[in-house]
């Protein structure tokens, strides 16, 4: 399938002129990125850019404001922000200035519980009114946030919290799936018994231990919100690597910067409403889906169970019901989607864009995105009745490091070609290479993917040495389109998430499940990778207590029964390759 | 679909085509609703017993405070639809922090003009015979400029258009219900 190229309704370019316009960001990247700061409002104005791994040195801003605080006083201000479905078909919104009166009233509960300026709050909830609340409610009370993905199992949500040590955790005590209850207590129990600490606790849902959530929103508001010195933290994240799960936390400057340009660029906008089904665990879910989509004024609309309840149909009734105009979701959902279901049925003019990430999205599935979820009822001018597809599909390459999206196609900017089968352009402002062992650029064939100039995201755990190596596998072709194939160590990527082998292995052996463990991923058709452990024990007990330490998103396919002797790197790629061969 | 919404502790549920039920933590206002149980009842057509308010009065019932608004056909651009003035009216709800705004069945009258000062969080709006066409809805919709707007509909289709044409000015939401009269 060749380069599709894009309406002109949009603000279409050639590759040629995109290709200048990005040469010209990243050749004076700290031009460019100072520009697009002053979308923000400052409370102080920053001395320099870009200096020793720090950007917006000197600056102060209010990340509230930013977020939420700049729409009271326009029309905004009654505009739902977060409009909830629960599984049960009830649904909930809540406007801009709901957000404001609540968050307020969350941030005087922290504060009074001692939460302030440089402390962390824990969010381990789904996407929600009440995740929503207590995040910005924790900004205004000046501490940062860290969202752990409510899959998680115990274990690995103790060793987050045990590394961040947040003062304040808000949880939820129970979601519901496919109509049954799923516990989130116990684990969320198990993992605080076991922390040196006691971090104050706030639970959705309510439970005879913690204060209930009513708790943190029922006082008065407070007025006002915390200013944050550009380089303080504001979100954090685990990121998996080979041996574990690493902090990645990103400063307030650099980070809001980056999520409101790119979260523009990639097609939201005031009037928008944008239904994301990444979970507020994972970057895409906090610094587009939450973040840069209440910055912009675009109202979010969550779902909050399965996509498969009661039939496949139920994200795309959302779309048609909800009048949604922005798709933001992952590739396994749309290869999941595209097996059990048609558009036919449903009224999905409103939709303008479907932006997709987490995974390569091979051609054949952009196809069937574009001419199935795409094409609409009633054609464009320029497009040809019948499914031929007439909106945007934009495929994205993000990394939890690099904060945002930094490759695909600017819908609301520059929007050059789409490449089906590609994640796009490097984003403006990002300057992505493909390089060979020593540093050369590759062209058309696979190499290193890594980053040659500073982003504003930049993590706090990153020194700038000239270069970052996002450990990805990737081919650009010579007009610059990213094709990512996956990592090029050991990390394993599966529907979206990137899971650490490490903390598999490591949760099976400290826990005692296994004297020794190996994880490793294989190719696997809908979710890019499965999880493979080998490992001496039952298969039954290693996946059992995979599920429940780590959480069912790291639960292994395969389960190999085997003495393990030697460097576990080795090992992994010998028992992948074996796999692979099908031995 | 949809089938409650939760607004500022207001729950909006359909009950039948035009249908509506309001409820506040356990107390409830049906208005247009036939059957099922309700602590309060209205009805938009001023006939017969059926418990209605006439425009400009208000009332108290409950956890609600009810305003009623003209509703009504206009004859001078050859309006012909169901209700001249004094046979319908449109009910404007307060509950806890919400607003709820039910035109009733009118068509493009000069009180829909000045509503958008009531800041409404919820407009419900009849769409098809005798009411609205979604069109008009549209422009019920530019003049409101609520935070969510429920269209009350018997054709799933009228609702979509509706949805196609003022998506861009309120966020829509198009709540399940049954469509027949029941």
């Amino acid at each position: 399938m060749g380069v599709v190229p894009p309406s002109m309704k949009y603000n279409a370019v050639s590759v040629k002129e995109y290709q200048r316009l990005h040469k010209e960001s990243v050749e004076n990247f700290e031009s460019f990125w100072a520009s697009q700061a002053l979308q923000l409002k400052w409370e102080r104005a920053w001395s320099a850019a870009f200096s020793g791994s720090r950007w917006f040195v000197g600056g102060a801003l209010d990340p509230y404001y930013n977020l939420v605080g700049k729409h009271l006083s326009t029309t905004l201000r009654d505009k739902p922000a977060v409009v909830v479905e629960w599984e049960d078909g009830s649904a909930e919104a809540v406007t801009y200035e709901d957000l404001h009166e609540a968050s307020g009233r969350a941030a005087r509960a922290l504060r009074e519980v001692g939460v302030g300026a440089g402390d962390w709050v824990a969010v381990i909830a789904p996407q929600s009114v009440e995740a929503t609340v207590a995040i910005l409610g924790a900004l205004r009370a000046g501490a940062a946030v860290e969202t752990i993905f409510t899959g998680f199992g115990w274990w690995e949500v103790m060793r987050r919290l045990k590394r961040r040590r947040p003062k304040a955790v808000v949880a939820f005590s129970e979601l519901t799936r496919r109509g049954k209850r799923v516990d989130l207590l116990l684990p969320l129990s198990k993992a605080l018994e076991r922390l040196d600490y006691e971090p104050e606790v706030f639970v959705v849902g309510g439970s005879s231990r913690w204060r209930g959530f009513e708790e943190l929103i029922k006082g008065p508001s407070v007025k006002e919100s915390w200013i944050f010195s550009s380089e303080s933290p504001l979100v954090g994240f685990h990121a998996g690597y080979e041996d574990d799960f690493r902090l990645v936390t990103h400063r307030a400057g650099g980070y809001l910067v980056q999520a409101l340009a790119v979260t523009r660029w990639v097609g939201l906008r005031a009037r928008d409403t944008v239904f994301c089904t990444v979970s507020l665990g994972w970057i895409t879910g906090v610094s587009h889906c939450l973040i840069g989509a209440l910055m912009l004024g675009s109202t979010i609309v969550f779902y909050n169970g399965a996509p498969d309840y009661p039939h496949w149909g139920r994200w795309l009734e959302i779309m048609d019901y909800y009048a949604v105009t922005v798709f933001l979701t992952t590739s396994t959902a749309l290869r999941l989607l595209k097996g059990n279901v048609r558009a036919a049925g449903y009224e999905l003019d409103a939709l303008k864009a479907i932006v997709v990430t987490g995974e390569p999205l091979e051609a054949p599935l952009w196809q069937w995105a574009y001419e199935e979820l795409g094409s609409g009822s009633s054609p464009m001018v320029e497009s040809v009745p019948g499914r031929t597809g007439r909106i945007p599909v934009i495929n994205t390459y993000v990394q939890t490091e690099l904060g945002t999206f930094v490759s695909g196609n600017l819908v609301n900017s520059a929007f050059a070609p789409l490449l089906p089968g590609s994640a796009g352009l490097p984003l403006l402002g990002f300057y992505l290479d493909v390089v060979d062992g020593e540093g050369r650029p590759l062209r058309g064939e696979p190499g290193r993917l890594i980053v040659r100039t500073p982003w504003p995201a930049l993590p706090a755990e990153v020194e700038w040495k000239g270069y970052y190596d996002t450990g990805d596998l990737a081919v650009m072709d010579r007009e610059g389109y990213l094709s990512v194939l996956g990592r090029r160590d050991g990390v394993i990527k599966t529907s979206g998430y990137r899971i650490s082998p490490g903390a598999i292995e490591a949760a099976l052996e400290e826990s005692g499940a296994a004297k020794r463990a190996v994880a490793f991923g294989v190719p696997d058709a809908t979710r890019f990778e499965a999880v493979v452990v080998a490992a001496e024990g039952e298969p039954e007990h290693i996946r059992r207590a995979v599920r429940e330490l780590v959480g069912p998103i790291a639960e292994p396919s395969l389960v190999i029964v085997e003495e393990l002797r030697g460097e576990k790197r080795w090992l992994r790629q010998g028992l992948r390759e074996r796999v692979a061969r099908g031995r | 679909m949809p089938s409650a919404l939760k607004v500022r502790g207001c729950v909006v549920e359909r009950v039948g085509p035009f249908g509506v039920k309001i409820s506040v933590g356990s107390e409830s206002l049906c208005i247009d609703v036939l059957q099922g149980a309700c602590n309060h009842r209205l009805y938009t057509r001023l006939s017969g017993n059926a418990p209605s308010l006439r425009p400009g009065e208000e009332a108290s019932l409950g956890a609600f405070r009810v305003r009623a608004t003209e509703a009504y056909s206009r004859e001078d651009v050859g309006d012909e639809r169901l209700y001249r003035r004094g046979e319908g009216v449109g009910y404007i709800v307060e509950a806890g922090g919400c607003k709820v705004y039910h035109t009733g069945a009118a068509g493009l009258i000069a009180e829909l003009a000045s509503a958008r000062e009531e800041r409404a969080t919820i407009l419900l709006l009849p769409l098809g015979k005798g009411a609205f066409t979604p069109e008009e809805g549209l422009e019920v919709v530019r003049s409101v400029r609520p935070s969510v707007v429920v269209p009350l509909y018997e054709d799933v289709r009228e609702a979509e258009k509706l949805k196609l044409l003022a998506y861009y000015y309120s966020q829509v939401i198009i709540l399940k219900g049954e469509d027949k009269w029941g």
